[in-house]
């Protein structure tokens, strides 16, 4: 089951739901051209960066698994790639807390299980010069016309040779 | 100019490196989670949740 969004847009192109236990969710796709500062400007103007973000939870402990989430993000990436069919969206997972792994194999599960072959997702690991590594996702649709030319600059990105 | 606006100036340098993308998608996402708490306090947070609650209330939940 996929539960009802709203759009909001704004200059985050925001989306809201509520799950069954009272947990509201936003999901943004926040512009950010300059990561793809050497790909043309039809590339550049429709990259985001891509965040889901609990906003609120009724309760002190953590929501449990509740499986709509991960249907419910893949059917808004669908309501805003129809919105922008050429959108790129980029997902680096929240290190803050050490947890960024164990949020990459729940987003890569709801990709996994929801995706109706809309997408296609790339996931690449970019290290900083301390080696910490931090996983990062690319997702686009099969349809946009650039999808090789976007895919390579990804890679050269993970690799620090974007420019 | 803040720290993210400077990062995001970082990004747009022809020498730009690993690090300089890594700390601007971090300080980002550390910045939308700022926004998300104090979006919670705001009326128009008030808005959206009395609209999803009548979403759901036609969804039958």
């Amino acid at each position: 089951m996929v539960y009802k969004f709203l759009f909001e847009g704004g200059s985050n192109n925001s989306y809201y739901f509520e799950t069954f236990n009272g947990c509201i969710y936003e999901i943004r796709f926040k512009p950010t051209p300059y990561l793809f500062e050497n790909e043309s400007q039809e590339i550049r103007d429709n990259v985001f960066e891509f965040a889901i973000l609990l906003e609120y939870n009724p309760d002190a402990k953590l929501p449990s698994k509740d499986k709509n989430i991960g249907a419910t993000v893949v059917a808004v990436f669908i309501d805003f790639y129809q919105k922008i069919g050429n959108a790129v969206s980029i997902y680096i997972c929240d290190s803050s807390d050490g947890k960024e792994f164990i949020r990459k194999r729940k987003f890569d599960a709801w990709f996994s299980e929801f995706n109706d072959e809309t997408f296609v997702k790339v996931d690449e690991m970019i290290t900083d010069k301390n080696n910490n590594k931090y996983p990062i996702s690319l997702i686009i649709s099969k349809s946009n016309p650039f999808r090789k030319q976007i895919i390579n600059a990804f890679i050269e990105i993970s690799l620090g040779n974007s420019k | 100019m803040d720290n993210l606006e400077k990062l995001e100036e970082a990004l747009k340098s022809k020498n730009r490196t690993k690090d300089d993308i890594i700390n601007y998608l971090l300080a980002s996402k550390n910045q939308m989670k700022i926004e998300s708490e104090q979006f919670v306090k705001t009326a128009k947070f008030q808005e959206i949740r009395n609209k999803l609650k009548a979403l759901n209330k036609n969804n039958g939940l």
